[in-house]
């Protein structure tokens, strides 16, 4: 009997494919399973970074509500400290121009308004060196009434348009400047309504004063008028004191 | 409430006067006098409880005001704050070695001045 004659039981044919079968869904089925559990754990770890992530960003998102929070904080502290220096500023505008008002108001005698637009200067602007003139229509020429750390001579018989004091007796608008060996930093003109009367000249600033600020300009400039009209009334005024013997 | 006394030495109106509108900010008795001896003679007379004294004045300067109201039994401790128109290093050393407290220049600031004159008070 040779061997391709040999004939196996279909049973036995049928359980050996069976068998295979079994065999070879067995080895997938594992394969798939350990798949599955590759997945699971990759899902797993991925889950723990997706929780991290969000935990990081719950911490970015808390700092930048923060800062955002102080900046708004700064900004306001900035723009109440910049009004409250504003309203500083303008306080002392305000005192600074009622005691001016007051001071040059107060004398009706002549010297005394000298003195008053001299201190005015001084104590309240911070000029060092500075002149008072006064315009003599006749001549058409100024000629210095008060005088503090300046050289008379060198305002003497100053014509009008000679200079920047010239200048400004002659067109009554105010001049601000740099100093130098000559020339003054501010002349503003006394005028009595329209008329000029005089210029009132600042050589140099205190020390410690750098340079004259906004609220000093503007109160040299309010000072034009009201020392303008200060002075011609006293100037008045004592003159018929001494033509009438009234004393004081 | 016990109000402070100010005593404010100064030849210039013109000073006095902005310096007691700058103090009307809080409550103060001011009084005022024209130079550095008769400043002398109001502090040994009403005792204040500060003094503002300006330098530069006839009869009598400040730093010699404050040299004699140091050596003086009833006003020696009295603070006393110098306003000057000097900034100087030189002038700010005269007027600590006569004894002064504190020191302001002019043209005054209110607000320096007004924190010194709280914080020596105390206020």
């Amino acid at each position: 009997m040779n061997r391709s004659n040999r004939v196996t039981p279909s049973s036995t044919v049928r359980k050996t494919r069976v068998t295979r079968t079994k065999v070879k869904v067995g080895a997938q089925a594992k394969k798939s399973i350990n798949r599955n559990l590759q997945l699971a754990q990759e899902n797993r770890r991925l889950k723990r970074r997706i929780e991290s992530l969000k935990k990081i960003n719950a911490r970015h998102l808390k700092r930048a509500k923060e800062s955002a929070i102080a900046q708004a904080e700064m900004l306001q502290r900035d723009t109440v400290g910049d009004s409250f220096n504003q309203l500083e500023h303008r306080d002392e505008s305000l005192i600074n121009l009622f005691v001016a008002a007051t001071r040059l108001h107060a004398d009706l005698d002549r010297t005394g308004v000298l003195t008053a637009i001299r201190e005015i200067l001084s104590d309240v602007v911070g000029c060092r060196a500075m002149a008072i003139l006064e315009l003599d229509r006749a001549s058409c020429a100024l000629a210095p009434v008060d005088c503090v750390n300046v050289e008379t001579g060198m305002l003497t018989n100053l014509a009008l348009g000679a200079g920047p004091i010239g200048k400004v007796a002659q067109t009554g608008a105010a001049y601000f400047g740099t100093a130098d060996d000559h020339n003054p930093i501010a002349c503003i003109p006394l005028k009595v309504t329209d008329q000029i009367t005089g210029v009132i000249a600042v050589f140099g600033l205190l020390e410690q004063k750098l340079e004259l600020r906004t609220g000093d300009r503007e109160l040299l400039e309010w000072l034009s008028p009201q020392a303008g009209l200060a002075l011609h009334r006293a100037t008045i005024q004592t003159a018929w004191r001494a033509a009438n013997g009234v004393d004081g | 409430m016990t109000v402070r006394k100010i005593l404010l030495v100064d030849d210039s109106e013109t000073v006095l006067l902005m310096e007691k509108m700058i103090l009307k900010r809080d409550v103060y008795e001011l009084v005022t006098a024209k130079n550095g001896k008769e400043g002398i003679e109001k502090a040994r007379q009403l005792k204040p409880d500060l003094i503002l004294m300006d330098v530069v004045m006839p009869e009598m300067n400040g730093f010699e005001a404050v040299r004699q109201l140091r050596e003086g039994a009833a006003t020696h401790s009295i603070p006393i704050v110098m306003v000057t128109t000097q900034a100087e290093a030189d002038s700010m050393e005269a007027g600590y070695e006569s004894g002064c407290n504190d020191y302001v220049t002019k043209p005054i600031n209110s607000t320096e001045l007004l924190t010194k004159v709280r914080n020596i008070l105390g206020v």
